[in-house]
């Protein structure tokens, strides 16, 4: 999420010089703390909120409007020196994550009997982030189900690095990231039982890049819709989303969406519509729906 | 080896030479490039790693900075850290400079290296149209996302400059390997051409000197063996240095010596064929005398039988004579009284005795004449005569025979056949024993003597034949017909009669009177015996004939044994018949 809102926090201080804004990184989970905590007005999120966090939010008499910007496909990275893994299947991945396999699963070859005979490193957003919960839910099948021998960070450019750094690294980072260092690292293609589909655009918003895409949000504290910096900054950043969202690397949501989303804001509808919290296989079409529901 | 012993010592000499040139050069060479080698690793390598220290020390250092930026919230502060990221920028063109200008890497850490080039520019750019933009104005202290998207391309920096450094230790391991590797390439072609200089020169030096001192055994063996007296030996030697020639002069010494040798023994050989020679000769001479001594040793003891014989066989006749003559003088007067009175059956009897004692008497008589002969005892009473008239009276006395067994006999006398000075007794006794052998061997045929007178100026000679047509005698038979005793048809010898005696004893008498007598015959057609006598001789002749008569005996049998026993065998036979 950090790149996109980052493009617009730049291009909106063109405009708009006198406002200051603050911008923090954390993971989701750690955004949303801080949001219902009251600290930050506004949270990106790479996931929608859940319901324990919504209901912290609402303890603490805050209301939110969830603003859908962008769909992201997490994308697995490996050192561009690495020639092996070129497409892991979705229990490949699964057994390289899941709880079970810590200290146990450690080598490629294990993973692969055809790979090399040479332990792996895993690099990982931390649980704090919406990335991490995504993932975890996509693959292991459970939410924060994950193995903890690996090196996490909330900051998907440390990752980067540190897979540039070691060519026995792995890691899974949002597509923007993959995105801008196409030249440093190489994305792993994902076979959920209909082939090897790589991160890309077309993947991404065709629907192909299961199951690991997944629509991004901003969370807007309701009341402070009324401060006409933030209301000018969220309407800045909801007209000129398809832009920003593509400069930064993401895939914007059809203009459509975007239409709809401005309705909820001008309406100040709170609520989540992902009442479950996290849902895997949310496509843009499904996105769509919600909205005009 | 077809060089001189001198000519090889300085090519062996030559050989070890070229071989410690040979290695001296591959030394120095191998020393040039492990020289080479050491340079490239002060040159480029330390260069390398230098360079890759310092653009290290940069990355590190402008990191270092960004974070002080972030961190220190005053303006003059923040000024001050852009200058030193600037500063920084600039000291790492100038390494990249030098980098390009003076070092050389190979095409792998090139690639590398650009990457590098290319990663900082981007970083540098970011730095400045991102960091420095979002947190100029910043004074939160909190780390700016800004700075944490910089971290990839830091990751990359530091990976790929590891990289430059990795590939500039393995150039420089390289180096290193391949200067440890030309060292002990260079120490194992060392040791190894010295230990083939070693054994060349060994074997050289073995083989020259082995091969001379084995020449030179060779020559003194040889030597040794001449010295002995082995004239045979030659000293082959191969090559064509000074010791073939020694050795070939030696071969020509040797030859010499060999050849002296030689004439030495021809002429040993021919002295000791001349005193063979000699001694052969000594012993031919040794051998002749005692032959003709045994020879005259048998003749003298052959003359010694025969007169032996002779004179018991005279002896023998005298006393067998006189009773036989007693025997023959009584059956006369008994055959006288058997007339007388009238007793005509007992005649027949009386007349055989009578004819066999004639014929012992005649058997004695010859024996006796012959023994006389052979004593020299013969007395020849020499008187004239007329030939005519003794040839009548013989063929007088073998009418009454001739008539008996149907023969005619015919005299051929010329009225010229005048008077002979000689033994007439002889003369008639030789006739008469020819006819009556011609009349013995002659049935119903024709036996004529004939009488010829041949007339020479140192004295006249007599011819007598006798020709007969009867059995004849077989040209075997012929040389032993006038040998005492032998009888030519033996087998027939009852129906002929006779001594044996007869041929002998004329022939010998023929010789008395100084003639001879032949015989020309041919079997089944008849014999012709011819007598040739001097007319007239004297009493000188008869020792001449005695002398012939013993040089006959003793040709005719030479061995002295066989003349003893044949003479007695004789003997004995002649007893016995």
């Amino acid at each position: 999420m950090y790149p996109i809102t980052e493009l617009a926090m730049q291009q909106f201080a063109r405009i708009a010089p006198n406002v200051r804004i603050q911008l923090g990184v954390s993971g989701t989970g750690g955004g949303f703390k801080k949001f219902c905590a009251g600290i930050t007005d506004i949270s990106n999120a790479s996931r929608p909120i859940k319901p324990d966090e919504s209901e912290i939010c609402r303890a603490n008499g805050i209301e939110f409007v969830e603003i859908p910007v962008a769909f992201d496909g997490i994308s697995v990275i490996v050192n561009s020196e690495n020639r092996w893994v070129q497409c892991m299947t979705v229990d490949e991945l699964k057994r390289m994550w899941a709880p079970d396999s810590e200290g146990k699963i450690v080598n490629w070859k294990q993973i692969r009997a055809d790979w090399p005979d040479q332990p792996f490193k895993l690099y990982a957003p931390g649980v704090d982030s919406g990335t991490h919960d995504y993932f975890t839910a996509a693959i292991v099948g459970k939410e924060d189900a994950s193995r903890s021998d690996y090196i996490g960070s909330e900051d998907d450019y440390v990752l980067m690095q540190r897979v540039i750094e070691e060519i026995n690294g792995i890691a899974y980072v949002g597509f923007a990231y993959y995105q801008e260092y196409t030249d440093k690292v190489s994305a792993v293609a994902v076979d959920a039982g209909k082939g090897c589909i790589l991160p890309s655009i077309e993947t991404i918003t065709n629907g192909t890049y299961t199951p690991l895409a997944r629509p991004l949000f901003i969370y807007v504290r309701e009341d402070r819709l009324d401060r006409p910096e933030v209301e000018a900054f969220i309407t800045f950043y909801l007209n000129g989303a398809a832009n920003l969202v593509r400069a930064a690397r993401y895939i914007p949501l059809p203009p459509r969406a975007y239409e709809l989303i401005q309705q909820r804001v001008v309406k100040r509808t709170t609520g989540s519509v992902f009442s479950e919290g996290v849902q895997v296989g949310v496509s843009i079409e499904t996105l769509l729906m919600l909205e005009e529901r | 080896m077809k060089l001189s012993i001198r000519t090889k010592l300085l090519a062996a000499l030559g050989v070890d030479l070229f071989l410690m040139l040979v290695l001296g050069s591959f030394a120095l060479h191998q020393m040039s490039i492990m020289n080479q080698k050491a340079d490239f690793v002060v040159n480029q390598t330390i260069l390398s790693i230098d360079l890759v220290n310092a653009m290290n020390d940069i990355i590190l250092n402008y990191r270092t900075r960004q974070m002080e930026y972030i961190l220190n919230a005053a303006p003059a502060d923040k000024q001050r850290i852009e200058k030193e990221l600037l500063d920084l920028e600039q000291r790492m063109d100038a390494i990249f400079q030098r980098y390009n200008a003076s070092y050389q890497p190979d095409q792998t850490e090139r690639t590398v290296f650009e990457q590098v080039q290319q990663d900082w520019e981007r970083y540098v750019y970011l730095t400045h149209t991102q960091f420095i933009p979002a947190n100029r104005n910043s004074n939160t202290g909190n780390v700016h996302p800004s700075f944490g998207r910089l971290s990839p391309l830091y990751g990359s920096l530091q990976t790929n400059i590891q990289k430059v450094r990795e590939q500039s230790q393995a150039r420089a391991e390289a180096a290193r390997v391949s200067v440890e590797s030309a060292y002990a390439t260079s120490r194992f072609v060392i040791v190894s051409e010295t230990f083939l200089t070693l054994v060349v020169s060994a074997v050289i030096g073995l083989t020259l000197s082995g091969n001379i001192a084995r020449r030179i055994r060779t020559l003194r063996d040889a030597t040794v063996a001449v010295a002995r007296g082995d004239l045979d030996q030659r000293v082959a030697l191969r090559g064509s240095d000074e010791l073939v020639l020694l050795a070939n002069n030696f071969n020509l010494m040797v030859a010499s010596l060999r050849q002296q040798r030689i004439l030495l023994e021809e002429r040993n050989a021919e002295l000791s064929a001349s005193l063979e020679a000699q001694r052969k000769l000594m012993d031919d001479l040794v051998q002749r005398k005692q032959a003709e001594e045994a020879a005259h040793r048998a003749q003298a003891a052959a003359e010694a039988a025969s007169h032996a014989k002779s004179m018991f066989l005279a002896t023998m006749s005298h006393e067998l004579r006189t009773p036989l003559n007693a025997i023959l003088g009584y059956v006369q007067l008994l055959h006288l009284e058997a007339q007388m009175r009238g007793r005509s059956e007992m005649l027949p009897d009386l007349e055989r005795i009578r004819s066999a004692g004639k014929h012992l008497l005649t058997i004695i008589s010859n024996i006796l004449d012959f023994s006389k002969i052979e004593q020299g005892k013969m007395n020849v009473e020499i008187n004239p005569f007329s030939v005519d008239t003794v040839a009548r009276e013989v063929i007088g006395i073998i009418e009454p025979l001739a008539r008996n067994r149907k023969n005619t006999l015919n005299l051929v006398c010329p009225p010229d056949a005048g008077m002979m000075q000689s033994d007439a007794g002889k003369v008639r006794q030789i006739l008469f024993n020819l006819l009556s052998n011609a009349v013995k061997f002659t049935e119903e045929g024709t036996v004529t003597l004939t009488v010829e007178r041949e007339r020479h100026p140192d004295g006249d000679w007599v011819q007598f034949s006798v020709a007969d047509t009867g059995i004849g005698i077989a040209p075997e038979q012929m040389a032993h017909l006038f040998q005492p005793f032998y009888q030519v048809h033996q087998n027939r010898s009852r129906n002929y009669g006779g001594t044996g005696l007869g041929l002998a004893l004329s022939q010998q008498l023929c010789r008395l009177l100084g003639g001879d007598i032949h015989v020309t015959s041919e079997v089944g057609k008849g014999s012709v015996f011819t007598v040739r006598l001097p007319a007239c001789i004297d009493a000188a002749h008869t020792a001449d004939v005695r002398l012939d008569f013993a040089h006959s005996v003793r040709y005719g049998i030479p061995d002295e044994h066989r003349l003893t026993t044949t003479s007695s065998s004789h003997i004995t036979t002649s007893i016995s018949a």
